[in-house]
This record gives C-alpha cells, sequence and structure tokens, in this order.
C-alpha cells in the first residue's frame, strides 16, 4: 500500500516538476552573431525582454554578413536575418531555412539602401549612371540586383560596371573617386549622409516602393522541430523591440550605437513591419520572380509559403 | 615500385573519406560536398570556359605581383646578404613590414593604389616578397667562405666574383624564397580579389559562397591549388635547370 502511494506520489510530482523546469531553471541560451547592422535583438537584450521569457541571447561574435546564412544553415548560429534573395538560394542549394517574422522594412523616409554620390558630383538621377562604375558589398545580393531591376526597368542595365567593395571601404572608395557610386546600407549610409561626406540620388524605395526590402529573420527547420516554443518566444520577443522600435527610432538607434561602438551622431535605425507579420507573399514572390528571370532559380522550385511562415508569431490571426 | 604504391594508398584513402564522409552525414554534404561531385563541378567549368577565364586573370595578377616579388626582393636581398651596413639600417623597417597581413593594410592599399588591378598585385606583392627577400639574404649570408676566399685567391673581384660564385651559390636559397612567395601569392588570392574584383578565382571561391553554389566553391578552390602546384613544379624544373652546376659536381 505504501508503495503504492509513493508511486501515486511520484507519478504526480515528477511530470510537475519537469513540466516546470523550462522555465524555473536555467534560461534557454540562443546562438545569435553581433549583426553590423540595426537589429531590435540589441535593444530587447539591452532592455532584458528576452530574460522576461526565459531566453538568454549567447553573443557569438562578428560573423561576416557573407557567412551568416551559412552559419544558420550549419546549426551554428539559431537565427539570424538578411535578405530574402540568399534564403531563396540557400534553400535552393540544399538548406533548410525558413523565415519566421518579417524583420525590417524599405520605407520612404527609412530605405533599406540608399544610392551615394560625391556632393560635387553630376549624376542625378538613374540615367546619369550610364556608364558608370557602382561599388556594392558583393554580388548575388540586395546591392546587385535591386539596382540592376531598376536599371533594367530604365532600359539602362547593360551599360553599367558593378564592383565589390566592402561596406567598411565605400566611403572610402567614393571619396577617392574610385567608384561613382556607392550603394550603402545603414548604418553606413547614416554616417555618409550625416557627414556630407555623400548625396543621395535616389534609394531601394524606388523600386515597387521598397516591396524587395524585407530583411526578414529566418532559422533552420530542424530548430523549429526542435524547440517549437523557443522559436515562438524568439519571434514575440523580436516583435515586441521591433515596435517599440518603429515608435523610439532615435533611442533605439542609440541603444544600436552603444553596443556597436559607433558615433551615436550617426548612428539609425530602420522601420520594421508591423508585428513582424510577413503581410503576404509579396515580399517574398518579388524575389522569387526576380531569381527566376535572371535564371538563378528554376521557375517553380520554390513557393513562397514554403520559404516563410507567421505561425510562431503571436499577433497572427488564427484563420480558417 | 613500394613507395610509389604508397602515395597512391594515402592518396585513395583521403579521396575515399572525401567522398564517405559526406555521403554518410559525418559531415554535412551541403557544406563539404562529396569529391565526386566537386570533380564534376570543376569539369562543368572547365568546359564552359569559365575556369579559363577566371584561372587567366588570376594568373596575371599572381604573375605580376611575384614578378615584382622577385624584382625587387632579389636585389634588396643581395644587397641586405652582402653589405653589414645595408643590412643594418634597413632591418628594422624590413622585420616590422614583414608581421603585416596585407588583409590589415586594405585601406592603405586602397588609398595609395585604389581598387583596380593595382591594388591586387600589390598586396600580392606584399604577401610574396618576405620569403624571397629573407631566402636570398640568408642564401647570400650562407656562402661557404672558403668558395669565395678560393675565387678571390684566384684574382676574382667584382662582377666576376658576383656572377661566378656569389649567385650560383646563394641560387638554391633564392629559388627557395621564390617558391614560398609564390605559395603565399596563391593564398593571398582570396584576400586581394575581396575588393573591386568580378572574376578570377579568389572571387569565384567569395562569390560561391554568397550565392550557396558550395560544389562551385570547391571547385574553384581545387583550381587554385592545382595552378599552385603547376607553378611549384614550373619553379622546380627552372631551379634544377640554374643550379646544374651542384649536379656536375657530384653533389
Amino acid at each position: 500500500m505504501k508503495i503504492a502511494k509513493l508511486a501515486a506520489l511520484a507519478a504526480v510530482v515528477v511530470p510537475l516538476l519537469s513540466g516546470g523546469s523550462a522555465s524555473a531553471a536555467e534560461p534557454f541560451k540562443i546562438r545569435y552573431a553581433n549583426i553590423p547592422w540595426f537589429d531590435p535583438v540589441y535593444v530587447a537584450d539591452e532592455k532584458g525582454w528576452f530574460a522576461e521569457e526565459g531566453l538568454q541571447i549567447e553573443w557569438v561574435g562578428e560573423v561576416s554578413a557573407a557567412q551568416l546564412v551559412p552559419a544558420v544553415a550549419s546549426r551554428t548560429i539559431d537565427f539570424a536575418n538578411r535578405m530574402t534573395p540568399l534564403i531563396l538560394t540557400a534553400n535552393q542549394g540544399g538548406a533548410k531555412l525558413r523565415i519566421v517574422a518579417a524583420g525590417a522594412q524599405t520605407t520612404e523616409e527609412l530605405p533599406h539602401m540608399k544610392y551615394l554620390v560625391k556632393p560635387d558630383s553630376d549624376i542625378r538621377a538613374v540615367r546619369d549612371l550610364k556608364g558608370k562604375k557602382v561599388g556594392i558589398n558583393s554580388f548575388g545580393a540586395c546591392s546587385e540586383y535591386v539596382l540592376k531591376e531598376h536599371l533594367r526597368r530604365n532600359g539602362l542595365d547593360k551599360d553599367i560596371n558593378f564592383v565589390v567593395v566592402p561596406d567598411a571601404n565605400q566611403e572610402q572608395a567614393l571619396a577617392q573617386g574610385l567608384i561613382d557610386v556607392g550603394v550603402l546600407h545603414s548604418p553606413y549610409y547614416e554616417k555618409v549622409v550625416g557627414s556630407g561626406a555623400g548625396r543621395e540620388i535616389f534609394n531601394d524605395y524606388v523600386v515597387d516602393k521598397g516591396e524587395a526590402g524585407m530583411l526578414p529573420y529566418f532559422t533552420h527547420d530542424d530548430f523549429i522541430k526542435e524547440h517549437p516554443d523557443v522559436v515562438k518566444k524568439f519571434v514575440k520577443v523580436l516583435v515586441r523591440a521591433s515596435n517599440w522600435t518603429n515608435q523610439n527610432h532615435k533611442e533605439a538607434g542609440l541603444i544600436f550605437a552603444k553596443r556597436r561602438g559607433l558615433d551615436p551622431q550617426y548612428a539609425g535605425s530602420w522601420n520594421f513591419y508591423a508585428n513582424g507579420l510577413v503581410p503576404n507573399d509579396g515580399p517574398v514572390q518579388w524575389w522569387i520572380d526576380y531569381l527566376v528571370q535572371e535564371g538563378k532559380l528554376p521557375a517553380g522550385a520554390i513557393k513562397a509559403k514554403d520559404v516563410y511562415t507567421n505561425e510562431f508569431n503571436p499577433y497572427v490571426l488564427a484563420k480558417n | 615500385m613500394v613507395p610509389l604504391l604508397l602515395r597512391l594508398v594515402v592518396i585513395a584513402a583521403i579521396l575515399a573519406l572525401w567522398e564517405a564522409a559526406p555521403r554518410l552525414g559525418l559531415v554535412n554534404p551541403h557544406f563539404l560536398s562529396p569529391v565526386s561531385q566537386v570533380v564534376t563541378t570543376l569539369w562543368q567549368m572547365t568546359a564552359s570556359g569559365a575556369i579559363a577565364k577566371h584561372a587567366l586573370i588570376s594568373l596575371t595578377r599572381i604573375a605580376e605581383g611575384l614578378g615584382v616579388s622577385i624584382a625587387l626582393g632579389v636585389p634588396l636581398g643581395l644587397l641586405t646578404g652582402w653589405y653589414r651596413g645595408f643590412e643594418r639600417a634597413v632591418d628594422g623597417p624590413l622585420q616590422f613590414g614583414r608581421q603585416i597581413s596585407a588583409i590589415a593594410l586594405f585601406p592603405v592599399f586602397i588609398l595609395l593604389f585604389g581598387i583596380g588591378e593595382v591594388s591586387k598585385v600589390v598586396i600580392i606583392f606584399w604577401a610574396s616578397v618576405w620569403p624571397v627577400l629573407l631566402n636570398t639574404t640568408t642564401g647570400v649570408k650562407g656562402i661557404d667562405p672558403v668558395l669565395l676566399r678560393s675565387a678571390r685567391s684566384m684574382g676574382a673581384t667584382g662582377l666576376v666574383l658576383f656572377r661566378k660564385v656569389i649567385l650560383p651559390a646563394a641560387a638554391p636559397s633564392i629559388f627557395t624564397g621564390v617558391r614560398l612567395g609564390a605559395a603565399y601569392a596563391f593564398m593571398v588570392l582570396v584576400a586581394a580579389e575581396m575588393i573591386g574584383a568580378n572574376s578570377g578565382l579568389g572571387f569565384l571561391v567569395l562569390y560561391s559562397q554568397e550565392v550557396f553554389r558550395i560544389p562551385d566553391m570547391y571547385a574553384a578552390i581545387i583550381a587554385l591549388a592545382a595552378f599552385g602546384l603547376a607553378l611549384n613544379k614550373l619553379l622546380l624544373v627552372l631551379e634544377r635547370h640554374a643550379t646544374r652546376w651542384r649536379e656536375a659536381g657530384g653533389h
């Protein structure tokens, strides 16, 4: 009888103990890279919002932009954010990545990229780009493709010379006249424009009102399988920090500058998709269509709905 | 016969491991492509002319960079090896310069040489000149003093001493330095083609990573290594030709 009672007690207590340990014990460590561009994860980390959900960001250090997608695909880090075409090509190459939050968006005031020239340059509009040298941070990503599409629509894509110049060296290349146009991302364009070293001729909003400018957060399918609850919590905190950023741009920029050791007078941030929701297939489909058009993706190989999901977002309205 | 068999066995074992590990899932096959896939990709890239196009540009850059290294490094090394005063004068800056990696100097190179071919050649020169310089110096310093005394006692001086004794005696060391320099040149090619490039084998390695075409990346790496080996072999042949006197002497 005693043994039966003990066993019954154990049967009740043990599940309680193990069920409660997920949030009561160690916070779940999320491996994250020190992203060199504005990221609300810095804001949430600074404000302790991850700890509230039982999460902890484990900062693994600098990972160069080009290695972010491979790092997630090889499970070395758990989440990252990069432009959609890189995720599409990675999946085409066998990676199993999935977009779980929309991330930053291109708006007229806060675009993803600015196309800059020297203040005294004669270049004022896209037609002046004919025969000019354009510095991009890499081929195969937003820097090349969005501008190329804009040029193509203006009948100019064959007359431009693209040259790779890392983000950190673009300002110098522009100042020395080694390139005629620099394609800069935040936080680089804030400094160049703010210090008067460069003048904006246009930004990526001109292409389909910035439809291509989504900078989504993604993770590995296996991570989703293993820790769906962690993904939900991460997205929840991320969305909280993104929404806060939208209302507090200046302060968000300062937090980012502090974390990265940047001069605060040039600190900037982006605008984020409301509630982190991918609004529709549009931002992803734009890239699928573009890559198919460029012959980088076979037609019909990837469908937008296979690449992104809002199911981990607390704001998703449960339909059907 | 036996050594050849052993070499083949070692190579076969490495290839087998490279094929099996990704296929068996011991390593992620999306990041380490099986060697058969790499070979197939390399074949396709060669057939399409892509390898030839990129290799030509890279080999030109290496030839120019290494060429400048030899043109500057050998005379400087000879002077440093021969004249103690000169060596003491330049030793400080030389030892300092050789510690600085070319990649760390990117902003300086861009400032002085731009982002075109010149800066790439300069980066390759910077990486490859040090072994050429140092090995030339060692080669001169290491000349058997008996040789010099004998030659002098037979009346050899100046240019004759230089052409008939110093240069041939230092030649093996100089060639070693050039071969090391060539290896460094290939190693730094990826870094040199990081800025302002839209072609080249190093650029291809980086670009393949960016667009997640990993088999292409390995194919480019193999091509780079193959060309490096070929250059090394060529330099060995040249060295053997230039130091024929060694064989003749019965060494």
